[in-house]
């Protein structure tokens, strides 16, 4: 009976997998976003887009953390197209700071089956900003105007103190520098400039807050900043194979989107709390109403919830039907054992995320290397439990098996796992409630589970959001927890309990 | 029967055997006795494979032990240690049929060997689905010699098998354990440090000091003609503690 449950779950997960991460399936479209509003708001405005056209259904992989993972997730056609900035795409991922038009670039995409669209119209490039009562005081227009007023207190992110496309290289360009110059973080910087604390900061120029705190952008009069244009990355064979989606999507965003526009925009979600879709909805001139029917907050974290679980209960199968026997050779080839264990301690040190991320070049992204990076992080405590129980096990006890003729096999499955059993039991509850927590992260490589709603929440400074993904997490890892204590009552030997 | 021929084991510096030549003849009860330390439980794991010496043969039953043979060798004996070294995640029954079920014993088999060695040594069906940890220290004791009989080897080895236990037990078990010898017939080596013990049960005895075997005969042979003057002494010390305390 439990057998034939397990083999109908595996079946199930295993259907489950495939389903989710099957690549380049026909009549789909897959929209990508990375974890910043700006980027969600683009992307989904695209997936309307793409719904509306009618050609291909559309699939959304939003909130797939930073650049690096969102270009190999279109790379590897796990994604068909996302938001992408034109400075980013020439210093960062084509690597060629000559690369200065959208032809250009465009035509060094080419080789790699990708293309551009003409840019939304904004340019997001660092800028830096002062509130328009201070910009007009002192008669600041533009940057160069700042060699007149050394007075002036600065605070900046560390980031732009440090980047040779920020501070330092400006002050070279610009040939001056100011004597007060602070770092500090970016969302509380808004805060000390809005009360004048702080009379200037380094700014994203379509920033939601620039609006509302009524700051001035400085015109960079010496063309330093490098240019971050948005424009849609996407595949070419996805361009050719739905090419009125691709046209009624360049129609609908190249040229329509200027810095005012996009900062109302991203103003919309992080100052106003509007959702992602109403405001993709509004930019398209549809009605909330008529935007496609969004599940509400509940179903939502109900379908996650079996997301999560399908991550946590088959990565942990996964880490104890190799931990176990991992830990078992440990404890009998003592000198490969010491070099398997500190191998497998060391896969432990990597951070998680970044475990993850190195899933990609190998996996690609979604299920499929979360499991796997979940599975490698769940092994530690399980072979090491599995290694502690067996070493602690009495010699003596160990010699009375032998004399009574127990052979290699026979001790270990009648004496030496039993005996272990309490300890092996320990850390496969370690390792099942680290992995719910763990998990959340998989929503970073479109993993899904939780994390989804916590990546989505950090990214639009939402905290209701982050909640509703980390407070059933928490439950979850506590449920994990009392299940494990009702199993112990059945792998444990009766005679082992106290 | 048992033959030990110059038997030597170092443990780093300690030398913990050093040319020890002990022969127990089939049918007969050896002591080995000493103070803790003077090598007498490393015979045991030396006959039992569980320890390599450094120098010398052991012999049972005409087999040499040996990393090849010890698998074979220790078919034939039965291993009772202090306080019965049962297995806590296994009822008492649990413990004594395990080496049946090893063996592939059919289950009404052993229930009837079960049942006859609990008559023997006095242990009923009901304290035999205890576990370990549910019995007193002489009911643990029973049941690790029943665990040892189990298979009815030729021969017994026994480490401290009463050291465990308090005074009245100890005394109960012990004529116990000598009518049980007298009945089974087997070849028997027993280790202990208690003098009454090995007078009791012994047929013979080997008296131990630092790895060495200092005296080997009857009890008799030890009192009356002392190879040295350490046989007078231990044999007097214990007796005498013992005595001061009845003064008391």
């Amino acid at each position: 009976m439990v057998r034939h449950l397990l083999a109908a779950g595996v079946s199930l997960a295993l259907a489950h997998a495939l389903g989710t991460s099957a690549v380049g399936a026909d009549g789909v479209i897959r929209v990508g976003s990375k974890s910043f509003t700006e980027s969600y708001i683009l992307a989904e405005i695209a997936a309307q887009v793409v719904e509306r056209t009618g050609e291909a259904r559309v699939e959304r992989q939003l909130g797939l953390g930073g650049t690096g993972l969102t270009y190999r997730a279109v790379t590897a056609g796990a994604i068909d197209l996302y938001p992408e900035y034109t400075g980013t795409l020439a210093y960062i991922i084509l690597k060629d700071p000559a690369l200065r038009t959208v032809e250009a670039i465009r035509a060094r995409l080419g080789p790699s089956g990708l293309t551009i669209s003409d840019p939304l119209g904004f340019n997001n490039t660092y800028a830096l900003a002062l509130r328009a009562e201070t910009a007009d005081r002192l008669g600041l227009r533009r940057i160069s105007d700042l060699a007149r007023h050394p007075q002036i207190a600065a605070a900046f992110s560390s980031g732009f103190l440090e980047r040779e496309d920020g501070w330092p290289g400006l002050t070279r360009h610009y040939g001056f520098s100011l004597p007060s110059v602070r770092v500090m973080e970016h969302a509380l910087t808004y805060r000390a400039i809005a009360s004048g604390e702080v009379d200037m900061m380094d700014v994203f120029s379509t920033d939601g807050q620039l609006e509302r705190l009524r700051l001035r952008v400085l015109e960079d009069d010496r063309r330093f900043f490098p240019d971050y244009s948005a424009v849609l990355l996407a595949r070419t064979d996805m361009a050719l194979r739905y090419p009125r989606t691709w046209a009624r999507l360049r129609e609908a965003l190249e040229g329509r989107l200027d810095e005012k526009r996009m900062s109302a925009l991203n103003a919309m979600a992080d100052l106003d709390g509007k959702s992602v879709p109403e405001i993709a909805a509004a930019f398209l001139g549809t009605a909330a109403s008529s935007a496609p029917v969004r599940k509400g907050m509940g179903s939502e974290v109900l379908a996650l919830t079996l997301d999560h679980l399908f991550l946590v209960v088959l990565s942990l199968a996964a880490a104890i039907v190799l931990g176990i026997p991992m830990g078992i050779a440990a404890a009998r080839f003592r000198r490969t054992g010491q070099v398997e264990l500190g191998a497998i301690g060391m896969l432990q040190t990597v951070p998680a995320l970044a475990l993850l991320v190195f899933m990609i070049p190998v996996f690609g992204i979604g299920k499929g290397p979360a499991l796997v990076a979940l599975s490698l992080y769940a092994l530690l405590p399980i072979v090491r439990s599995t290694y502690a129980g067996l070493m602690s096990i009495e010699s003596h006890l160990l010699e009375i098996a032998f004399v009574l003729g127990l052979g290699r096999t026979a001790r270990l499955v009648r004496i030496e796992l039993p005996l272990a059993s309490i300890g092996i039991m320990a850390g496969i509850k370690t390792a099942a409630v680290m992995t719910v927590g763990t998990a959340t992260l998989a929503a970073f490589i479109g993993g899904g589970g939780y994390g989804t709603l916590i990546v989505r929440g950090l990214a639009m400074d939402d905290t209701a959001t982050i909640l509703a993904g980390a407070a059933p997490a928490a439950a979850m890892a506590l449920v994990f927890h009392a299940a494990f204590e009702l199993l112990d009552r059945l792998a444990v030997p009766k005679g082992l309990k106290r | 029967m048992i033959e030990l021929r110059e038997i030597t084991k170092r443990f780093g510096e300690r030398v913990a055997l050093d040319g020890v030549s002990i022969v127990v003849r089939p049918g007969t009860v050896q002591v080995l006795l000493g103070s803790s330390g003077s090598g007498k439980s490393t015979v045991l794991r030396v006959i039992l494979g569980l320890v390599r010496p450094d120098a010398g043969e052991v012999l049972v039953g005409g087999t040499a032990v040996t990393e090849a043979t010890r698998g074979a060798v220790v078919q034939g004996i039965g291993y009772v240690v202090q306080d019965g070294g049962l297995f806590p995640h296994l009822t008492a029954l649990g413990n004594v049929a395990l080496p049946a079920h090893v063996h592939g014993w059919p289950p009404a088999r052993v229930r009837e060997r079960a049942a006859e060695l609990g008559a023997m040594v006095g242990l009923d069906a009901g304290t035999l689905a205890l576990y370990p940890r549910e019995l007193s220290g002489g009911q643990r004791q029973r049941v690790g010699l029943m665990r040892a009989l189990m298979l009815d080897p030729p021969i017994l080895l026994l480490d401290e098998p009463l050291g465990a236990l308090d005074p009245i037990v100890r005394a109960e078990l012990q004529t116990q354990l000598g009518s049980l010898f007298a009945t089974l017939g087997k070849t028997v080596l027993l280790v202990t440090h208690d003098i009454r013990e090995a007078a009791l049960l012994g047929e013979r005895i080997a008296l131990m000091k630092a790895g060495r075997v200092i005296q080997q005969g009857t009890f008799a042979d030890l009192r009356e003609r002392p190879a040295t003057p350490f046989v007078t002494q231990f044999l007097t010390a214990q007796t005498m503690a013992a005595d001061s305390r009845k003064d008391r």
